[in-house]
């Protein structure tokens, strides 16, 4: 009875415990790592198994991307033509016209982002940290030493002479190492052409034969005894150095101190004892040294004006058998697996080629978006009004203003004219992206206008066809219509460049996409806006541009920004009807120079990394001003 | 108006007194125009007789030409063309005016036919200067517009595509039902219309492929945007992100020059898949279905079996809607198929022979010969449009995931709904129906892209177009054909979506 008692008294009244509560931590599955990992990836048996399938499948893609880009992939297609991707064919010594334009552009966009935007402290110190990572990289890439060059010499296939531009002082050595199965076997490296006419053959396709000779047991390569002679000569054929392997001297070395700049030679040729056995070996012709043993295809010409025409090593030295060379297939193994020269060979050049500017442009941006932060924030709100308008009016003017300075006059010996066929690359792409996105914009919003002015029906009509004609066909068709009919509307001489051209064809098409969502802009204004301008008395026009228009554009930003960002995309179509722009060039690279031309994926990646990056900047800016509120009627 | 200034008291300052007529008539047109007015601005009446006066000018304008020489020849088509609404407009206007009072200067509607009838004439003599200019400087370089190009003799091949001297049967040009269509000889089509034909016909064997897999990848990636699983949301994010960033033609290029063409390309060195399925540089080649003298009975049994399942799915529906019992009816569906499968399976086997023969591919020296499969280029340009297209349908799915309200989800596990169940009965029916009209849009895309086949060297319509205007130089009648057609395509492909929009509608009250 007393229990019962004591628990109804409980139930009355609350005792506190005269201990405080303990307090106990969470259970240790559902916290931290684990719990996070319990909670996000293994919350049930299905989602287990999702989670199973999709690493596996992840780890198989980026362990793939990794090797296939370490050990295979040749960036050097990219490096090489860094300046073709990024102007095309613009006459080289006319290059400080696109520094200019590029650096207004930086100018411009870090100062209005410091003037306009609320760019605040932590944005300010992450640019600063950015920049100062960057500067370290190059000066950390350039530590590493340039790696060496392997020669190939194999019965079938002695390598052709290598020919290259070395200064006074510079010391090239050579060092014969023979190759071994284990090391042939290991597909490490990456196989290129040496000299000109590759075309002839296919290199990967050599060495894939050695190898599969090779795995199938069919030749053993330490049988063969070595027997070729090496030799470095200078551009009138003199034997400055040479290097003879035979049975005994499988090892040797050489280095040579070059005594003036100029063309030297690395010529490989069969002993004559080679033919008494056969076959000249199997071996590597190590070269190290002189930084110009890498052919930068780029600068060949500025060679050629330098130092002149290359030599033609002909026969004569160490071998009466002049045949061989004709008929030879130059193969180079450059590179081995190790990841420090895939860094030298692969990475830094990347470095050495875009970083630099690509801080250059970032110091530019941030001083002036200092500059910009600091002038916004000034007390005179009449000058900061101003000064807002005057940056309105210098980015209307930038582009005729870069359009012309990049185009010149012709007879002006100042600013000699550049035909816009010569413009290619990333410069073209902008161009085009930027002339079609100032153009369209004015005429996308008349054909709104127009369709949506339902009172005035041919004006209505008029726009309707137009928009829905150009939104029904898809681009090339417009591109076409720019390319082979546009011109024969002006003069029976179709003169016009072709780059204009297709300006106006992606002005066309771009209009009638914007129109559309420039007329969704002002179906979402609420009648009331109109009518209350017009009790207050305003003209027609006035209510359409003072009232209407600018809620209807502030409340399509985003739309209008994914336009954008998908005109910027379709200019790739462009290439299709030959203008070398960012991908056209490509296809102008690997047929200019044929030793890329398995490399093509390598290019593309690297455009499609460019075009992703421009691509996803535009996108995030317009999610930011979505975001900010931009966008909405009332700011 | 004195009076009632001079006396506040009056009672028009205490009360509104409606006004008995209108003042401002031109606000509200239709109650006051005539019957001339309401009819010539019947838009099928104007349209209709404009295009009707139009076409007779064209076809008289040698013989309206001479009378007024001096003039420039664009400017007076644009004038005479805009005759018949200047004079309806200037009807209108005395009528107006006569009826209403308002002086026609004044008048609002007036106005506004004054500015449309500016317009037209300054668009109609743009319009013709710019197209007698053209006609002009064509025959000045030998160029005249003649239709008849598509009559002429095409001259060289379309590499792939059904045959043009049969009659065209696209059923035939599917690869998955068709008969071998990859190892049929090289198409000489006799005609630049029947070269046309085969390229459009395989613009749409690429096409409605690649609508098919784009949506099946699009709504599972869409699915996998939203999953509470980390990585997968991550990955779908990721490639969703890649995919719609970069521009189609760098990954066509990609997919095309950097894989498929770099594939072996002897039938020897084929990378052969059990099946024997075989992909080389040239294509992929897999078992062709074969007819067998029992087979008619096999197929015809199974689409009988469709047919019967489909109306059992459709009763199910309905008996779940009357009495709220599980409907089954993809089961039910299911079931049928397969009953009246083997059943027509046993009665071909009972008539003598297996009724489903395959005729496996066979590498040969050169070629292979037997099977069916897909050339590289439509393999490159099938894989890029899917892989981007179905970047842009997964946001969109998302988006109308998203876009289902909560409580929905929330009643569905209130209900003890599992996940599948819920994303599978109550989630996607509702998103997806919101997802139909942005998903319209994706599907005209991808119509429209598949023209970028050309940069690979698939022979869709814009390559054959364009092979044809370098042996011909008809662009005009060229760019128009291709105007034509790519709008024909659009305009069915938004049908078709719209009357299935309509079909599945959410009927509410």
């Amino acid at each position: 009875m007393t229990d019962s008692q004591n628990s109804a008294k409980d139930e009355l009244f609350y005792i506190a415990p005269t201990e405080p509560p303990v307090s106990r931590k969470p259970p240790a599955m559902s916290v931290g790592v684990v719990g996070w990992m319990r909670k996000n990836l293994f919350s049930s048996p299905a989602n287990t198994l999702l989670t199973v399938i999709t690493g596996l499948f992840l780890f198989w893609l980026i362990t793939l991307t990794i090797s296939w880009s370490v050990q295979y992939a040749n960036w050097q297609v990219v490096t090489n033509n860094m300046r073709l991707l990024m102007v095309g064919q613009y006459t080289p010594d006319q290059l400080g016209r696109v520094f200019i334009v590029a650096i207004a552009l930086t100018v411009l966009s870090g100062f209005s982002l410091g003037f306009w935007s609320q760019v605040t402290r932590p944005i300010f110190v992450t640019i600063i940290l950015v920049v100062a990572v960057m500067f370290f990289i190059p000066a950390i890439s350039s530590q590493f030493s340039v790696p060496p060059i392997r020669l190939i010499v194999s019965p079938d296939i002695p390598p052709s002479p290598l020919r290259f531009v070395a200064n006074e002082g510079e010391t090239v050595s050579v060092q014969i190492e023979r190759i071994d199965a284990e090391r042939a076997l290991a597909r490490n490296g990456y196989v290129g052409y040496i000299e000109a006419n590759p075309a002839t053959s296919n290199s990967r396709t050599i060495w894939n034969e050695l190898q599969g000779n090779l795995r199938a047991g069919n030749i053993d390569i330490s049988e063969y005894d070595l027997a070729f002679r090496v030799a470095l000569l200078d551009a009138q054929g003199n034997e400055l150095a040479a290097l003879t392997s035979d049975a005994e001297n499988v090892e040797n070395t050489f280095s040579f101190s070059v005594p003036a700049d100029g063309w030297y030679g690395i010529v490989t040729r069969p002993l004559e004892e080679a033919a008494a056995i056969g076959s000249t070996g199997y071996a590597w012709v190590r070269l190290e040294g002189a930084r110009a043993l890498t052919t930068r295809s780029a600068d060949t010409q500025q060679r050629i004006d330098r130092y002149g025409e290359p030599p033609t090593f002909g026969c004569g030295v160490g071998t009466s058998d002049c045949t061989v060379e004709s008929s030879q297939r130059g193969l180079r193994f450059e590179g081995a697996a190790t990841f420090s020269n895939y860094l030298t060979e692969q990475i830094s050049p990347f470095f050495r080629d875009i970083v630099m500017p690509v801080v250059i442009a970032l110091a530019i941006a941030f001083v002036s978006g200092f500059v910009g932060y600091t002038l916004r924030n000034l007390r005179d709100k009449k000058l900061v009004k101003n000064l807002s308008l005057a940056l309105v009016i210098l980015w209307l003017l930038y582009l005729p203003l870069s359009f012309t300075l990049l185009r010149g006059f012709t007879g002006n010996p100042s600013l000699p004219y550049v035909s816009t066929s010569l413009w290619g690359g990333l410069l073209l792409t902008m161009l085009l992206t930027g002339v079609a996105i100032v153009a369209s914009f004015p005429i996308g919003i008349l054909l709104a206008l127009g369709r949506a002015n339902t009172r005035l029906g041919v004006v209505s009509t008029a726009s309707t066809v137009f928009i829905e004609v150009v939104r029904g066909v898809p681009l090339i068709t417009i591109l076409f219509f720019a390319k082979l009919i546009l011109p024969f509307f002006i003069s029976a001489s179709s003169d016009i460049e072709q780059a204009i051209r297709m300006m106006v064809g992606l002005t066309l098409f771009t209009a009638a996409y914007l129109a559309e969502i420039v007329r969704g802009g002002l179906q979402i204004i609420p009648k009331g806006q109109t009518e209350a301008a017009q009790a207050l008395g305003l003209a027609p026009t006035n209510i359409t541009w003072l009232i209407v228009m600018p809620q209807a554009l502030r409340a399509v930003i985003p739309a209008i920004m994914s336009q954008f960002v998908s005109l910027f995309k379709d200019t790739t179509l462009v290439s299709i009807v030959g203008l070398y722009e960012l991908l056209g060039i490509i296809d102008f690279i690997v047929n200019g120079q044929q030793q890329y031309r398995i490399y093509q994926r390598e290019a593309y990646i690297f455009v499609g990394i460019l075009y992703f990056v421009i691509s996803y900047v535009m996108s995030s800016i317009s999610r930011r001003i979505e975001n900010t509120g931009v966008g909405s009627a009332r700011r | 108006m004195e009076k009632s200034k001079s006396n506040p008291s009056s009672n028009a300052d205490d009360f509104y007194v409606l006004p008995t007529k209108l003042l401002d008539e031109s606000r509200d047109p239709p109650k006051q125009t005539s019957l001339f007015e309401r009819i010539v601005r019947t838009p099928s009446f104007s349209i209709g007789a404009m295009v009707a006066y139009l076409l007779l000018m064209i076809a008289n304008w040698g013989s309206i030409r001479p009378l007024l020489g001096f003039v420039p020849e664009g400017i007076l088509f644009g004038v005479i063309a805009t005759i018949p609404f200047a004079v309806v407009m200037s009807i209108n206007a005395v009528s107006r005016q006569a009826r209403t009072g308002i002086p026609a200067y004044r008048d609002l509607i007036t106005i506004q036919d004054f500015i449309q009838a500016v317009f037209a004439v300054v668009l109609f003599a743009t319009l013709a200067t710019l197209i007698f200019n053209l006609q002009n400087n064509l025959s000045t370089s030998g160029l005249n517009i003649n239709f008849g190009v598509l009559a002429r003799n095409f001259g060289t091949e379309v590499s792939e595509g059904p045959d043009p001297r049969a009659d065209l049967n696209f059923l035939q040009s599917i690869p998955l039902v068709g008969e071998s269509i990859y190892n049929l000889p090289i198409m000489q089509p006799d005609t630049n219309f029947r070269a046309l034909a085969v390229g459009f016909a395989n613009t749409i064997r690429v096409v409605w492929l690649s609508l098919i897999a784009s949506t099946i990848v699009g709504v599972l990636l869409g699915v996998g945007l939203l999953s509470n699983n980390w990585l997968v949301r991550n990955v779908s994010g990721g490639y969703v992100e890649i995919f719609r960033n970069t521009p189609l033609l760098v990954q066509l290029f990609f997919v095309y020059n950097g894989v498929i063409r770099l594939l072996p390309a002897r039938p020897s060195d084929a990378i052969s898949l059990p099946g024997p399925v075989y992909i080389s540089s040239r294509g992929l080649y897999y078992p062709a279905l074969i007819e067998t003298p029992t087979s008619g009975y096999f197929y015809w049994m199974l689409a009988a079996g469709v047919v019967v399942g489909i109306g059992l799915w459709r009763w199910r529906l309905g008996v779940n809607e009357r009495t709220g019992q599980p409907a089954w009816g993809s089961s039910y569906f299911m079931g049928s198929v397969l009953g009246f499968g083997v059943v027509g399976f046993i009665i071909a086997m009972l008539a003598g022979a297996n009724p489903i023969a395959f005729d496996p591919p066979t590498a040969s020296r050169f070629n292979f010969s037997g099977g069916t499969g897909f050339s590289g280029e439509y393999l490159g340009l099938f894989l890029g449009l899917s892989l981007y297209t179905s970047a842009f349908i997964a946001d969109i799915v998302r988006a109308g995931i998203q876009a289902v309200p909560k409580g929905q989800i929330e009643a569905a596990r209130a209900l003890g709904l599992k996940n599948f169940q819920t994303l599978n009965q109550i989630i996607l029916p509702q998103a997806l129906r919101l997802a139909v009209p942005p998903l319209t849009n994706q599907y005209l895309n991808l119509a429209k892209n598949s023209s970028l086949g050309i940069a690979i060297g698939f022979t869709d319509l814009y390559t054959v177009a364009t092979i044809s205007n370098n042996q011909t130089g008809q662009t005009v009648a060229l760019f128009v054909i291709l105007m034509v057609t790519y709008l024909a395509l659009s305009l069915f492909i938004s049908l078709i979506m719209n009357l299935f929009n309509a079909s599945i509608r959410i009927r509410t009250r």
